[in-house]
């Protein structure tokens, strides 16, 4: 009886937990699709005018271009670096290589207001004027860490008699880089990309200060939410919780593409 | 023994493995290896003859597979030069070399199909690069000669251990190399399937003619697959000799104790008969062969179990009494207590635990060693009980 009204005490505390987590995301998406548009429990009814509003807006669009393109490249610069520094923390063992990893992954603990107001010092020393470089700059340096993670933790266990036995096979330096190490991790780089894009593209902190005069999607959302409460955020709100899906979705055919063969085999 | 000269293989001439036949002669002159404070490999000198099937033997660490991995170039000696066949190779990356090796765990690409992995080699000279017909021509060769055909399209992961073990044979070899160099190739594998292997080695050494270099630490792997075994202990050669001298004539007390199955009494070298010293073991003198004793030296004298004999109590040289007999098939396995040691000998038929019995080996069937000769910890029973 104990263990029953125990199990039932923990069973309670997860549904709270879930409730907690979940409940604002259902509301958002709820009232995204209400036809009032006042948000009064219960919703009224179903409507999809609040997209049609929003997609009607050039505001909007303009925005998620922007958001687009900054993720993109955020997702392209920070894969390409994160990939070629995880490939030297990994491979050279001397006190440098791992002084710089710290380095590279310190931004994490940073505050990122602290990495906005830094960027702007910098902006306005070095006279840079902000545009769509200074978005992909500072998202990258949001991004870098997270993406050094995911690639430096593959790496390590990436098995490295493979290359030692293209090099025996007669593979030069290069060729072993191109056609052994990067084809086997790439599962890994993709993933660290897609979760470039992810952070790039809901970054609004710093954005906010590198951007200017240029909107992007969570910078739009801010600046309407602060006019009114209104449900086209809840709209929009919607549209940022599939991009995240989309992107996984994208990387999950690729994989499957790709044979899949992560980690497998190497082992064996 | 067959295996030495596999004439039907040498008529093969013409074949392009027939070039590789007269190459693959590899000197090692004085290398040594140190990692920090430890000197994995100390002035190691070795001569191969081309052609040759060597296995490098010894216990874990020894440091012989940082020697296979210095002739591969994928460690760089601290010391002394590599040549294969005259021409100093020491300075060269693994990738001009022309030796390959398969590795322990085999190293199969994972994002590659078999016939990708063996093709990789031929692949990788982007000036000697062959023709598409030729690279699949030359795939299907080496595939059957590992005994893999059709297994072309299968993911590394879809191959059984000993599989594995063959693609990663065939794509050292298509390389066609003047020597395949072997990092414990049957280590990974199921007991069962390690005599197949063996066999299949065995098959593609006499096929090929290539140098073949293996290290393990499996004496009956050294012993039964090659013409030629070195021992290695803590970073030195203690022996290089044919299976037959390695087995019989252990040259140190190391490789008496390293290989092949034994017991070892200790005595003091007491005199000499027609040069062959003379031991006493607590009043009991014999001859045994010499591997390096002075007179009134102490000695450990090792006797194989196939060279003692069972025979009536009060004749024999040594008295004991039966302790256990274990059956093995072709023999059974008895262990007598005698004051001199604890004797472990073969014979075919069973003997009774507590029956007395007297011990016999013919004269200097034993190997007398200095006991100042060994490195080696004694093996538990199989050494002295008695003595000092």
């Amino acid at each position: 009886m104990a263990a029953r009204v125990r199990r039932n005490w923990l069973g309670l505390t997860c549904v709270a937990l879930l409730v907690f987590l979940y409940a604002p995301l259902v509301i958002a998406v709820v009232y995204a699709f209400n036809d009032s548009r006042r948000l009064t429990w219960p919703p009224t009814g179903f409507s999809l005018k609040w997209f049609n509003e929003i997609f009607s807006d050039d505001l909007f669009s303009k925005a998620l271009t922007t958001s687009v393109i900054a993720a993109t490249l955020t997702a392209v610069v920070a894969g390409i670096i994160g990939t070629a520094a995880a490939i030297v923390f990994t491979r050279r063992r001397s006190r440098t290589a791992r002084a710089l990893e710290g380095f590279g992954l310190l931004p994490v603990m940073l505050p990122p207001l602290f990495i906005a107001i830094g960027l702007v010092a910098t902006m306005n020393v070095a006279n840079i004027s902000p545009a769509m470089w200074t978005i992909v700059v500072g998202h990258t340096l949001v991004a870098i860490p997270f993406v050094l993670v995911v690639i430096v933790a593959r790496l390590r266990t990436f098995d490295v008699e493979l290359e030692s036995a293209a090099r025996d096979l007669g593979a030069g330096p290069r060729q072993v880089l191109l056609r052994i190490t990067l084809p086997i991790v790439a599962p890994a780089v993709l993933g660290a990309m897609l979760l470039a894009f992810a952070i790039s593209f809901d970054e609004v902190l710093i954005t906010n200060f590198t951007s200017g005069t240029q909107s992007t999607v969570p910078l739009y959302v801010l600046g309407r939410l602060r006019r009114f409460i209104d449900p086209g955020a809840n709209a929009v709100a919607t549209i940022l919780l599939l991009v995240p899906w989309i992107a996984l979705a994208i990387g999950a055919l690729f994989l499957r593409r790709s044979g899949g063969s992560r980690a497998v085999g190497e082992s064996a | 023994m067959g295996r030495v000269h596999d004439h039907e293989a040498e008529m093969r001439s013409g074949s392009p493995e027939a070039d590789a036949r007269e190459q693959g002669a590899l000197s090692v002159r004085g290398v040594s290896k140190r990692f920090g404070a430890v000197t994995a490999v100390d002035e190691v000198s070795l001569e191969l003859p081309a052609g040759v099937f060597f296995s490098l033997l010894g216990p874990s660490g020894c440091g012989k597979t940082t020697l296979l991995r210095m002739i591969a170039g994928l460690e760089q000696p601290d010391g002394g030069s590599i040549l294969v066949d005259g021409q100093d190779i020491t300075s060269q990356p693994p990738e001009r070399r022309p030796f390959n090796m398969v590795f322990q765990r085999y190293a199969l690409f994972p994002h590659l199909n078999v016939f990708d992995n063996v093709a990789f080699g031929l692949t990788t000279e982007r000036s000697s690069r062959p023709p598409k017909g030729e690279v699949t021509r030359r795939v299907a060769d080496m595939l059957r000669l590992v005994g893999l055909e059709g297994l072309e399209q299968r993911m590394p992961t879809q191959l059984s251990g000993g599989q594995a073990q063959r693609v990663s044979v065939a794509r050292a070899l298509i390389r066609q190399p003047r020597a395949l160099l072997l990092d414990e190739p049957m280590a990974a594998l199921d007991r069962n399937v390690r005599h197949q292997v063996r066999e299949e080695l065995l098959r593609i050494h006499a096929e090929t003619g290539t140098t073949f270099l293996m290290v393990t630490h499996d004496q009956d792997e050294a012993l039964s697959i090659s013409q030629l075994v070195g021992l290695m202990n803590e970073g030195k050669l203690e022996q290089v000799a044919d299976p037959e001298t390695m087995y019989h004539r252990p040259a140190t007390l190391f490789a008496a104790r390293f290989v092949g199955a034994g017991c070892f009494v200790s005595g003091r070298v007491v005199g000499r008969t027609d040069g062959a010293p003379e031991v006493d073991v607590q009043g009991i003198r014999f001859a045994a062969a010499d591997a390096g004793v002075a007179g009134g030296e102490e000695a450990q004298v090792l006797l194989r179990p196939q060279d003692l004999t069972l025979v009536d109590p009060g004749s024999g040289r040594v008295q004991g009494s039966v302790e256990t007999c274990t059956f093995f098939g072709a023999y059974y396995a008895i262990t007598v207590r005698t004051p001199i040691a604890l004797l472990r000998l073969h014979e075919p038929r069973a003997a009774h635990p507590g029956a007395s019995v007297g011990v016999d080996w013919p004269a200097t069937a034993g190997i007398a060693y200095p006991t100042s000769g060994g490195t080696a910890e004694p093996a538990a029973e199989d050494n002295v009980l008695g003595g000092e």
